[in-house]
């Protein structure tokens, strides 16, 4: 049972301690003096609203907007570079020869390629002439008999070779064939380590216009052969791997037959 | 110049205005810091943090009369967040037992309080306020100390006035308990 005096002595006892909390309070100040502190505040104050702080956030806008840009300018740098990056480096066979000007066949060339073998073949007795190009500038010619005799093929393929050396930036040969289809070839091919590539290629052309190429690959004692069908025309076709010590080749092709008449073809 | 005058004046630009309003203010911020951080040092790093802010953000302010209770509720904010990054870094720092800022500012309490009793009662209850709980605390130097309607404080401390009511029972007991030689 509480005593009639318990709030009072209740109340004298929160005044008590009020009293010495507010007595307390008000002899807390700084080390210094109050004035010292108001100068230290009103100098911060002046110093960071000196040039107005309307302004400085305006300045804090533009510097974010400026930042926000560039970053937005080098994720679309980088972006840009990801998508050129493999078109560059010569994956795609079309921009082999006209963006890292490499000595290869341009489409004018291959035009008139048609009408002049159509012409060798008849002043050498059926003999069929074959053209390599390679994009060191490098060229070789030869005749070669038709393997079933009598046999004509009208128009030509043109075979593109790669061969990539792997663990080197500048390990891509490319070579241009112009054969005629079922027309083998021997031929000799450099690659980028100086070693020499030996390649024996007959393309045959299919009913549906797709090329098959049969192929014997020698390199250094090595020899791989085989047959590689359907060979793409807008992509390489790997066929072959070969390795020379600690480096391995890699041989690729595109194929694209011209017809007889010359008609122009996206090369 | 009346509070919310001042307030809508440095809102369209004019400087002085704010000089008024930290005039009227920094002693009650510094109060505050000091009792609830326990150390001169940190009181006035807080003091003017709280009025830097208050000056970059004070376009934001919409009730021109809570001025006051707005920037006790940044200080209070700046205080929290400090006491936690003092508590962790002295954890990480601090093996030996003995603050090095506490001690200085027991020097400092001492130069400016020239009565010696009086200068007890100080540190007793700074101690006493560093002992309780943060909300405890709050509550504790603006309802007890600074006088503070409990209304106002649940607003500055985002809470119920409920639980500022219980906040400032539990403090004073603990008070009473702390200084009870001081009372008797």
């Amino acid at each position: 049972m509480a005593r009639p005096n318990d709030n009072h002595d209740k109340h004298d006892k929160h005044g008590d301690i009020n009293e010495i909390l507010q007595e307390v309070y008000a002899n807390t100040q700084p080390p210094g003096s109050w004035s010292a502190l108001r100068e230290r505040i009103g100098a911060a104050v002046s110093d960071r609203g000196g040039q107005g702080h309307f302004e400085r956030r305006q300045v804090v806008f533009w510097r974010r907007t400026a930042l926000a840009m560039a970053a937005c300018l080098m994720v679309s740098i980088g972006l840009l570079l990801c998508w050129e990056a493999p078109r560059r480096s010569g994956d795609s066979p079309d921009a082999v020869g006209a963006t890292n000007g490499l000595a290869l066949l341009t489409q004018a060339q291959t035009d008139r390629l048609v009408q002049a073998f159509a012409q060798v073949r008849g002043l050498f007795s059926d003999q069929q002439p074959w053209l390599m190009i390679d994009s060191a500038g490098a060229s070789q010619m030869g005749l070669t008999l038709p393997q079933e005799p009598g046999h004509r093929e009208e128009g030509l393929v043109v075979l593109r070779l790669a061969v990539e050396e792997t663990g080197r930036e500048d390990g891509r040969r490319y070579a241009d064939l112009v054969v005629f289809p079922s027309q083998e070839v021997v031929c000799t091919l450099q690659t980028a380590a100086g070693s020499t590539l030996e390649l024996r290629l007959v393309p045959v052309l299919g009913q549906d216009g797709r090329v098959d190429i049969d192929f014997v690959a020698r390199l250094d004692g090595q020899t791989r052969e085989g047959r590689v069908t359907q060979v793409g025309q807008n992509a390489f076709s790997s066929f072959a791997q070969l390795r020379l010590g600690a480096n391995s080749f890699s041989l690729g092709a595109t194929a694209r037959p011209i017809p007889p008449s010359g008609a122009r073809i996206e090369l | 110049m009346t509070e919310p005058t001042a307030t809508r004046e440095h809102q369209t630009g004019d400087r002085q205005a704010f000089a008024a309003l930290v005039d009227r203010h920094y002693q009650s911020v510094y109060r505050l810091a000091y009792h609830y951080a326990g150390n001169h040092q940190d009181a006035g790093d807080i003091c003017q943090q709280t009025f830097l802010i208050a000056l970059e953000r004070i376009d934001n302010l919409r009730d021109r009369e809570r001025f006051e209770g707005w920037v006790l509720v940044i200080a209070s904010n700046l205080l929290r967040r400090r006491i936690r990054h003092a508590v962790l870094g002295r954890r990480w720092l601090h093996k030996g037992g003995r603050d090095i800022g506490q001690e200085a500012d027991r020097a400092g309490t001492t130069a400016f309080c020239d009565d010696a009793g009086r200068n007890e009662r100080a540190q007793a209850v700074r101690a006493a306020l560093q002992r309780m709980p943060e909300k405890m605390r709050l509550a504790a130097i603006l309802v007890l100390m600074e006088e503070r309607p409990q209304k106002d404080v649940a607003r500055i401390l985002n809470c119920s006035p409920a639980t500022i009511c219980r906040c400032v029972e539990a403090a004073r007991d603990f008070l009473r308990a702390d200084l009870r030689k001081f009372i008797d």
